[in-house]
């Protein structure tokens, strides 16, 4: 299912693998997403809030073409300038393996710290 | 700022630009206060990679050589993540011309052999098709990962309707895709998702028409060991945005 709007992006449909620097942002935007639809600008300030930095517009774009090609988030019909999207099923699936492999990581680091 | 869409590709921005505009209004309500020169250079910035990366999606088909490759890649991408598990390191990466011996040795090898612990269904049969395949469940993968690894090969519809030809994997847990490649009578064909419901995913293949023969190979990574399903499946008409409830559409012969 295609919800992009008919933008493509190679690797769609691999999670987040093969997205570059746009990985950690779409990361960010799923985790913001999972609270609940948001349209772009909410989107940022969210991120602004539980991680301290906030996305530049190209980047925050590139992120949602890439995740809404890859059907992990999709546009919330609306009349408005502002588009809200929502996370996908597919989407929470790929944020939850994300966030495994993330807290995995930070769990042997916080081990490796305590050792130190 | 308005000016600065213009480097983003059309197709981007007549599906992008009007929300792109709304946020930049609300980045910057004031004109004291416009986006920062670094907000400016990110604009710029996105507006390039759109240009290389993002492109117009052709309609569900036959999609050329780029797609041709990048269906390889996908492959290779597989072989190299099975190499890895068995010691070598981003042999793909290293060696370029390797990425075919991969694709080979990757999927073919890599799926037939060491990994398959169990082959679940062998092959597959149909009463409107005929088509040759295989399941093959609890596969490690890369970083110990266990994951289900689903090909088909040559299949034929020899019925007269014109069903979707799906591949589903069903988990308790989560799922996800790691690599995959489609073809319609040996030539690349873009693999839609489908969102089956919770726990549910698959690749939509298209409709296959009577005597077409399609293949594909697909391997997913599912947490613990919860997949508990995965096979191809002949769905009837799919629009293209539906989505979920497509189950009740499973065709029948």
């Amino acid at each position: 299912m295609r919800t992009s709007g008919d933008i493509e992006e190679p690797g769609a449909g691999a999670g987040l693998v093969g997205m570059g620097r746009f990985s950690e942002p779409a990361v960010l935007i799923l985790v913001s997403l999972a609270s609940g639809q948001k349209h772009g600008y909410l989107i940022n300030q969210d991120i602004e809030q539980f991680s301290g930095s906030r996305l530049g517009p190209g980047t925050l774009y590139g992120a949602i073409a890439r995740l809404e090609a890859r059907d992990l988030i999709e546009a919330v019909p609306s009349t408005g300038r502002k588009q809200p999207y929502r996370i996908t099923s597919h989407g929470l699936a790929v944020l939850d393996l994300e966030l495994g492999a993330l807290g995995r990581t930070v769990a042997v680091g916080v081990e490796r710290l305590g050792a130190v | 700022m308005k000016w600065l869409l213009r480097l983003y590709p059309k197709t981007w921005r007549r599906r992008y630009e009007a929300e792109f505009l709304a946020l930049l209004e609300e980045e910057s309500p004031k004109e004291e206060s416009p986006i920062s020169l670094s907000e400016r250079l990110d604009v710029v910035r996105g507006g390039l990679d759109a240009r290389i990366h993002l492109r117009k999606a052709p309609d569900a088909g036959d999609r050329g050589p780029r797609h041709w490759i990048r269906g390889r890649a996908a492959i290779a991408g597989t072989g190299s993540m099975f190499s890895n598990a068995f010691g070598g390191e981003g042999v793909i990466m290293r060696r370029k011309p390797l990425a075919l011996v991969f694709l080979v040795l990757g999927v073919g090898v890599g799926l037939l052999v060491p990994y398959a612990r169990q082959v679940v269904a062998a092959p597959f049969s149909s009463a409107e098709s005929r088509y040759t395949g295989n399941v093959y469940r609890d596969m490690i993968g890369p970083g110990a990962a266990r994951g289900i690894g689903l090909e088909t090969t040559d299949v034929v519809n020899t019925g007269r309707d014109m069903p979707h030809f799906v591949a589903v994997v069903t988990a308790h847990g989560t799922i996800a895709p790691i690599a995959f490649e489609g073809q319609r009578d040996h030539r690349a064909v873009v693999l839609h998702w489908l969102h089956l419901g919770h726990g549910s995913v698959a690749y939509d293949l298209g409709p296959l028409a009577h005597g077409q023969m399609a293949t594909f190979r697909m391997w997913y990574a599912a947490s613990g060991h919860d997949v508990t399903d995965a096979q191809p499946a002949f769905y009837g008409q799919i629009p293209h945005l539906g989505g979920f409830d497509q189950k009740a559409a499973i065709w029948q012969p």
